[in-house]
């Protein structure tokens, strides 16, 4: 029996009326949406729901229980935040491509069996394209197209992991593969290739250039909902399929490290953003390598506060974007004063991602950070270097777009500008509101998540070691400030492997190939005119070969008063070898045939003697 | 009353600093916190550690940032290269 409609469904299916609604209607119809669903999903009850038959197999489309409804509520409101912030936007295709992209993700969310897994993944990537291409710029054609590319490779992966998968266990159930399919052999297989396919989403490196390149190219809007769901969505498979694996550990703090260095050196907002989020989700990553309860719960914990600061974060950025065309700091000055709420807006998400006391990553990450304590040091050392280098992330950020240290106003470009319109304000409110909550009260987040938490944040020394870290961070960022000079350039990363190796590889299919083809092309065409002529004319056919490789032989020797009598020689075979072919065919010998036939045979017999010899 | 200058922000951080300081040196000698590892009992192990992480961090982006660091059009330069070529 259907107790509840999909909530995924919602979003799917009612981005179809959207181009039919216009101007005031529209935009009441676009939040009427995400609170359907969140009343929908406050109505749910666990379970497993929306059987559907298909081939031999059963797929799920509604397994509900409290991993997945931690991360559906929080798709559904963090879509709220954003169809708020989003309103203004007056193009109705990039509306209907969030709404399926946000329908797609909780598709993800709700997936009992591997096949739904696939098509909502899938469905995700493809709507998210739309949301890149929207910019209409032609580095976001290229961007976009980039991003699909490797947004294939990796669902290609899954599927066919999830084909060989289902083939050798004959069960589409999503369950956890770790430890029970995991090992070295190639009886892993499915196993490598479905972790491969979640990895990618969840962008670690090297596989993570499909998000720095691609979402700081996205639209202002679209960049703020990319910000939250394919990464986030990784998570939970990653939650769901691969918890306590241990490689994950090693990759999050591989990926915590890797977002901060690249988010320092990058000059674009956006993209220095986007670094963010690889940063992030590395935190959430090792979280589920840990794989105890504890650290489970950091990782959804995370990666639902984080949501909500990163999409902060987005949107303030969008908003500067918005606002004065421009997202490098180089060209960036005293925005704070220009767009005092924008600032301030972009201040509470900076305080949360850094993890500060009152403020939403303080309640979260910690938990991960708690449970790695169990287990490795160097680890926590590591991540602890992260956590606090996000600090020092920010504080560069802010100093790239705010004080003019290093070039005077008038280098920079001056912009005379207000606040954004009062839906991306009201939008970033609300979104700073859930922040600060959370970060304040955050029982309602703990008694949201699947395993039971006997976590207290806020004891003394937690609180005094947080600040103690972060504000001696700063004392050393001021010191290192010379060091940080914002340039106007663009960082490699090791998307300059495909994007080298792909133009290297067109060049290589328009020049060689092309040359090689065509020299091939000659020498038969030689050779078979040569047959041609031979087969015509035996005797001239040879004379003119013989006479042909003769020439060019001796071409490099001819100087002087015989170069004439060469161009003499050659002119006349020219003439020579056109003729033949009309010519009356000149009979050979009798004899000189059977001697022809001869030398044959005793080829023939010399090389069988040596042959057998050598057997 | 203090006017808010840049010069005041700074000796407000700098008492921030001494004050932080302070209470970590508090927390560790009266509260004996729980820890997990045996660094975590050196005195003023956090605020060093947090100057350290920054510096470290600092340090290895500014000499990464030697190789990786490229002009605005350098993907879009070796296109126009290829174009003349071909």
């Amino acid at each position: 029996m259907i107790e509840w409609m999909h909530p995924g469904f919602i979003f799917i299916f009612g981005a179809l009326l959207i181009p039919f609604l216009k101007g005031e209607w529209q935009k009441i119809y676009l939040l009427l949406l995400p609170i359907l669903a969140f009343l929908d999903l406050l109505h749910m009850s666990t379970g497993v729901f929306w059987r559907v038959p298909f081939l031999e197999y059963e797929l799920v489309l509604g397994r509900v229980d409290k991993l997945s409804l931690v991360f559906a509520y929080i798709f559904v409101i963090a879509a709220f935040c954003m169809i708020l912030y989003a309103l203004h936007v007056d193009r109705r295709g990039e509306h209907v491509a969030a709404f399926l992209y946000v329908g797609s993700a909780l598709g993800v969310v709700f997936a009992g069996d591997l096949y739904t897994l696939s098509i909502f993944w899938e469905l995700m990537a493809i709507s998210s394209i739309f949301l890149i291409g929207y910019r209409g710029t032609s580095s976001a054609y290229a961007a976009a197209l980039r991003y699909i590319l490797m947004h294939i490779f990796g669902g290609t992966c899954l599927f066919g992991g999830v084909i060989i998968h289902v083939q050798a266990t004959g069960s589409v159930a999503f369950n956890a593969f770790y430890p029970e399919y995991w090992g070295f052999g190639s009886e892993y297989l499915p196993s490598y290739l479905i972790f491969t396919g979640l990895i990618l989403n969840a962008a670690v490196p090297p596989l993570h250039t499909w998000l720095s390149d691609a979402y700081p190219e996205a639209t202002i809007v679209g960049g703020v909902f990319l910000s939250a769901y394919t990464t986030k969505s990784a998570v939970y498979a990653l939650v769901r399929g691969f918890p306590g694996c241990e490689i994950l550990v090693y990759l999050g703090t591989v990926m915590a490290i890797y977002g901060i260095i690249f988010g320092i050196l990058e000059n674009d907002i956006r993209r220095s953003l986007a670094y963010s989020i690889i940063n992030q989700v590395g935190f959430m990553v090792a979280g589920v390598g840990l794989g105890t309860f504890l650290a489970l719960n950091g990782a959804i914990a995370h990666a639902f506060v984080h949501i909500l600061y990163k999409g902060l974060l987005w949107m303030a950025a969008g908003s500067i974007l918005f606002v004065t065309g421009r997202s490098k700091c180089t060209e960036l000055d005293r925005f704070h004063k220009a767009m005092p709420w924008t600032f301030i807006f972009f201040t509470v998400g900076a305080c949360s991602i850094s993890g500060f006391p009152l403020f939403s990553g303080f309640t979260t990450k910690s938990m991960t950070f708690a449970a790695a304590a169990e287990y490795y040091d160097i680890i926590w050392l590591l991540l602890t270097l992260a956590s606090v280098g996000i600090f020092l992330h920010y504080l560069d950020l802010f100093e790239g777009i705010k004080f003019p240290y290093y070039t005077s106003a008038s280098e920079r470009g001056h912009i005379k500008v207000g606040d954004p319109p009062i839906n991306q304000l009201l939008g970033m409110g609300l979104t700073a509101f859930l922040c600060i909550l959370f970060g304040v009260y955050p029982a309602p987040l703990y008694n949201l998540l699947p395993y039971p938490v006997d976590f207290v944040p806020y004891t003394i020394p937690h609180v005094v070691s947080t600040l103690s870290q972060l504000s001696f961070c700063g004392f050393a960022f001021l010191l290192c400030l010379p060091l940080l000079k914002r340039t106007d350039t663009i960082s490699l990363d090791t998307d300059w492997i495909y994007r080298m190796g792909g133009k290297k590889f067109i060049w290589f299919c328009k020049e060689p190939l092309p040359n090689f083809a065509r020299s091939v092309d000659n020498g038969l065409k030689r050779l078979i005119s040569f047959f041609t002529v031979f087969g015509i004319n035996p005797v001239t056919g040879t004379r003119i070969g013989v006479a042909k490789v003769g020439l060019t032989l001796l071409k490099p020797f001819v100087s002087g008063y015989w170069w004439r009598l060469y161009r003499h020689f050659e002119r006349d075979l020219e003439e020579v070898s056109r003729r033949p072919i009309e010519a009356p065919i000149e009979r050979v010998p009798l004899a000189t045939a059977v001697i022809i036939i001869l030398v044959f045979f005793a080829l023939y017999l010399i090389v069988y003697l040596i042959l057998g010899l050598i057997r | 009353m203090i006017k808010i200058t840049k010069k005041n922000l700074f000796r407000a951080f700098y008492v921030c600093l001494f004050v932080v300081a302070l209470a970590e040196l508090f927390v560790l000698l009266f509260l004996h916190p729980q820890t997990a590892f045996w660094w975590e009992e050196i005195p003023g192990f956090n605020a060093l550690y947090g100057f350290l992480s920054c510096a470290i961090l600092v340090i290895v982006a500014k000499a990464l940032g030697h190789g990786l660091k490229k002009e605005v059009d350098y993907y879009e330069k070796i296109k126009g290269e290829e174009k003349m070529g071909g």
